[in-house]
């Protein structure tokens, strides 16, 4: 028993190598080419050698000028604080919706609950002209609000959470009710804190959301004041060239800053409803 | 309290979308601005809606020598990129908002503006004594639609053949020339692809290519090689495509660009041409006026020679640009063909091409480039190039309320040849499609 | 319990309201385009009844992408749910260092699309691609990938499941994460194999969080159109042309919101059919 063990974690780490190559090696050209001269980039893609992936000349000038030419600060702040307000209240909205649908029984629930799944059915390609003609009228054309509002209600997060409340023991919420309880205080201090985990998938769910909205912002937003990520790394693709380093830049930091935020928040991945033992 | 916070944070949020609800029926300040705006003696704003860099490239500087002119005009520009303009123009444009006033249109896309009420006739503002003879003829083709001027030419452009000096003396070949009366055909430049096209490291792939096409498999490059045969693509009214786009002609012009892939393999199969030119991977490449600043900076040692046409036939070179709209629904109108009219006609034109560097449209500013020594002599001499093409061999793209439609389906048919399919196939197959898609604008 | 009453209406109220507004109604004005078709004489909209509808029955190019859609969602959906629930099962393992393999199956979740796009497209050019050259260093023929009509298909499936994998993954793992070790300990004193561990204890404990992936997975499949807008633009020979890629180009080439809409709305039957068949597997499976 003792000697079969660590094979079997050099199997699986071996497995996890494996994996880990093949999701990072199509990244590594972005990081490769995001410190390269401009016109290094194409030079080395073909004929394929060792230079296509090792770079020889080495400048940061693509970060700096992403800072200096870019306003790049700006756009970080734009499209965190578009992110974090969005999972701030979607968990909220999300979660109270779900807990109604996972723990009461009333009219029109199953019919409620066939809208919620329907709204995140719609494309929102082919809302995007009605859609821009409600918010101008609302005027928030070239506002945070825009950028937020409408993305708060998701019924992906309703449905993930509703999943998993529904594996939440009756008894919890019937003793708590016997205590004299109100459904509020049951809701804040019993259920939301016992699900961590699904709230940190949740929120997952809504950041990336944000992170990679494109179209959205595009439309609704003009001024350089509102530029979020997606929108700004567009603009390196000009009519006649493409600022190739600095979109490979920027396109580096757009993935590092969502893994930077996430790291610390795994530990809650294993304190679920587990490790309290109130599961049954 | 803690408990309350989300509560407060959700009630706030309620209240702040009731409340934009609202000022959905009042009469926001802005739009009671803009009626009252024009005659009043104050200042009026109008918004230009244009590409993300063009800022950049010298259109505030020709809005602040504007202003200067027009003290009570404020131009304020609106930019969004290249990849995604014509969805954005779609959305903003269908949704009738009235926050637009200048569009900066695709010449061929005039028509189509046109049929759905985007834009306002020009020539209430502009006389047609104004800029008949100020324009070249190809742009003031592209800009009216059904007899009226619709939106006024910004620039034109037209495309030369630009060759790695290096590569040719390399192979010992002469390069093409720059004399019209020398001006190479699509047979020699085979020719010489051919012996520029070679595998460097003998690995068995070649690495240097002979010839490249800039925007590949675009109908505004591509279809300088029907023109050349004297196919028209379209019927006069521009509303079908069969017996045009799939005429033998055509697919004759689809055979020769299959042949570039498949028979000689002279060309790449790389979106990236540009990309190959710039780092002496490819030995001749198709493109436009913006190119030599971009070689340059690349350390390229390039030359530049006319475009090429089939032997026997006649020169056709692609040509038109980016024009300038009055939205439909602007309240400005007035302040907007003001503008309008110093940028394409005025002191605008000259500033423009001087910081922009696009081939212009203005005839004044191309014939001061056919008389300026500044032009005489290599880099330069591109514009003298370019001027000679736009007054003699430009051929538009042709002028249908589809043309949208059309162009995305023939790059769909050329992309499917350069893929590989038979040329007859492609093209017989494609028109169906095309004529479906025109049909609605009958 | 007569004060539950309105409560679960107001836990929905907040939910509910903003969904009416900014998904619905809009929805509702695009069910109301489906049924107008526009009339460039005179810029007027005029009321078509289901024409928009039968017109598509007629057309090749829409039965083409019904094809190709539910061609691709045939085999997309099921391999990656599995591949994904396998990630989980593989990080849900207590190895040192998991939590570091956890933050990079998350790296291709967030690269924007158009660069992975870019990223993939210059790894798979047909001619010097970094692909080709390693098939030519092995002495094995190149391939044509996104240049051909019978590889482009499955060249997007391979981007998509690259990108898509290690996000579903997360919500199975939150799943593996609330079974109880109890549960093994106790299957391990049975002496039930690895096998039967897993369809009797894993299994019918992540049957919601599996639900759940399999449900948001396919829809998002179905719509499923940024790669081939971005790569192929719906060809070779209109192999990638999916429904959505049509409904797209329909609203912002071919001027025909009409289509577009009619297009969308016909997506959304097929998508509630396929969903509410698969909430019934998943519920009558053991």
């Amino acid at each position: 028993m003792a000697s079969t063990k660590p094979i079997k974690e050099i199997a699986y780490y071996a497995l996890h190598i494996l994996i880990v190559l093949a999701i990072v090696s199509p990244l590594l050209f972005a990081l490769v080419s995001s410190v390269r001269p401009l016109n290094d980039i194409f030079k080395y893609v073909s004929p394929v050698t060792w230079r296509t992936f090792i770079p020889t000349e080495i400048t940061l000038q693509a970060y700096v000028d992403l800072f200096k030419e870019w306003a790049f600060g700006t756009i970080l702040f734009n499209t965190l604080l578009v992110a974090v307000a969005t999972v701030l209240f979607g968990i909220i909205i999300g979660s109270m919706a779900a807990f109604s649908f996972a723990k009461f029984e009333f009219k029109g629930k199953s019919l409620l609950f066939g809208f919620v799944l329907l709204t995140f059915m719609i494309p929102f390609e082919v809302i995007a002209i009605p859609l821009y003609r409600l918010i101008d009228q609302l005027n928030w054309i070239d506002s945070y609000y825009a950028l937020i509002v409408p993305a708060v209600a998701n019924g992906l997060v309703i449905f993930l959470y509703r999943q998993f409340f529904m594996d939440l023991p009756n008894a919890l919420i019937e003793s708590a009710l016997l205590d004299g309880a109100r459904w509020w205080k049951i809701y804040t201090a019993i259920i939301m804190p016992l699900c961590k985990p699904v709230s940190i998938s949740a929120g997952l769910m809504l950041f990336i959301s944000q992170w990679e909205s494109f179209l959205w912002p595009l439309l609704v937003t003009h001024s350089q004041k509102f530029r979020v990520i997606q929108v700004a790394l567009s603009d390196f693709t000009t009519e006649h060239s493409t600022l190739w380093n600095e979109m490979f830049a920027m396109a580096v930091i757009a993935v590092i800053i969502p893994i930077l935020i996430l790291l610390p928040l795994q530990r809650y991945f294993v304190q679920g409803v587990t490790n309290t033992g109130i599961k049954e | 309290m803690k408990k309350s916070l989300p509560l407060l944070l959700l009630l706030a949020l309620i209240t702040t979308i009731l409340a934009g609800c609202q000022s959905k029926n009042d009469v926001s300040p802005d739009t009671a601005s803009e009626t009252t705006g024009q005659n009043a003696g104050k200042e009026t704003e109008i918004t230009m809606v244009t590409l993300s860099d063009y800022d950049k490239y010298g259109l505030n500087d020709v809005i602040s020598s504007f202003e200067k002119a027009n003290p009570t005009i404020k131009v304020k520009l609106e930019m969004y990129p290249f990849n995604n303009y014509f969805e954005t123009l779609e959305v903003k444009l269908g949704s009738r908002s009235t926050d637009y006033d200048l569009i900066m249109v695709d010449g061929p896309l005039i028509s189509n503006y046109t049929v759905k009420g985007y834009l306002a006739p020009l020539d209430s503002y502009l006389k047609p004594e104004q800029w008949n003879s100020k324009w070249v003829d190809s742009s003031v083709k592209a800009g009216t639609y059904n007899g009226k001027l619709m939106a006024a030419p910004m620039d034109t452009s037209t495309q030369v053949l630009y060759y790695n000096k290096d590569l040719f003396e390399q192979k010992g070949i002469t390069p093409p020339s720059s004399d019209p009366d020398q001006r190479w055909t699509w047979e020699q430049v085979v020719d010489a692809a051919a012996k520029l096209t070679y595998d460097t490291n003998g690995d068995g792939q070649n690495d240097v290519f002979g010839f490249g096409f800039e925007q590949v498999s675009r109908a505004y490059q591509i279809l300088s090689l029907s023109d050349s045969l004297g196919a028209k693509p379209l019927s006069d009214d521009g509303l079908v495509a069969t017996g045009y786009t799939n005429s033998d002609k055509f697919v004759q012009a689809g055979k020769f660009y299959y042949d570039l892939f498949h028979t000689s393999k002279v060309s790449p199969k790389t979106d990236q041409t540009q990309e190959y030119f710039k780092t002496g991977k490819l030995a001749m490449l198709i493109g436009g006026t913006w190119d030599p600043k971009i070689f340059a900076e690349a350390k390229v040692n390039f030359g530049i020679a006319l475009h090429p046409y089939f032997a026997g036939q006649k020169a056709a070179t692609p040509t038109g640009s980016w024009h300038l709209g009055i939205s439909e629904t602007s309240g400005k109108k007035e302040a907007a063909a003001k503008f309008i009219e110093y940028l394409t006609l005025g002191e605008g034109a000259k500033i423009w091409f001087e910081k922009d560097g696009s081939l212009p449209a203005n005839v004044d500013v191309l014939n001061a480039i056919d008389q300026d020594p500044k032009y005489d002599q290599f880099p330069n001499n591109l514009y003298r190039i370019a001027s000679y093409e736009a007054k003699n061999t430009a051929v538009s793209r042709p002028v249908t309320p589809g043309y949208l439609d059309w162009e995305s389906l023939y790059f769909k048919a050329f992309e499917d040849i350069r893929n590989g399919i038979e040329p007859k196939q492609a093209l017989d197959g494609i028109v169906t499609q095309m004529d479906r898609q025109l049909k609605k604008y009958e | 319990m007569a004060k539950v009453k309105y409560t679960p209406y107001l836990f929905l109220l907040p939910a509910v309201l903003l969904l009416l507004i900014f998904k619905m109604y809009p929805i509702v004005l695009g069910f109301k385009t489906s049924l107008y078709t526009e009339s460039f004489i005179g810029n007027i909209e005029s009321f078509a009844g289901f024409d928009n509808y039968t017109g598509l029955f007629t057309d090749t190019v829409f039965w083409k992408s019904v094809y190709v859609t539910l061609f691709l969602n045939v085999f997309i959906n099921p391999i990656q749910v599995v591949l994904s629930f396998i990630l989980a099962i593989l990080l849900n393992k207590k190895l040192k260092g998991i939590s570091l393999f956890r933050s990079i199956n998350l790296l291709p979740v967030v690269v924007s699309l158009p660069i992975a796009c870019i990223l993939w497209n210059i790894m798979l050019s047909p001619e010097q691609g970094i692909v080709n050259s390693i098939l030519n260093f092995l002495h094995l023929p190149q391939q044509p990938f996104l240049a051909s009509q019978h590889q482009a298909i499955w060249i997007i499936i391979a981007i998509a499941t690259w990108k898509g994998v290690g996000y579903w993954s997360v919500f199975l793992l939150a799943g593996l994460q609330e079974v109880p070790d109890s549960l093994y300990e106790a299957a391990n004193i049975d002496g039930a194999s690895k096998w039967e561990q897993f369809k009797n204890v894993t299994f019918p404990l992540m049957k919601r969080p599996l639900t759940f992936v399999t449900v948001t997975d396919t829809v998002t499949n179905f719509l499923l159109f940024a790669p081939m807008y971005l790569l192929t633009k719906g060809g070779p020979q209109n192999s990638t042309n999916v429904l959505m890629l049509e409904s797209y180009n329909s609203a912002f080439v071919y001027s025909d919101p009409g289509r577009a809409s009619a297009i969308v709305m016909l997506l959304l039957i097929l998508i509630l059919t396929i969903i509410a068949l698969q909430f019934r597997m998943l519920r009558s499976k053991v």
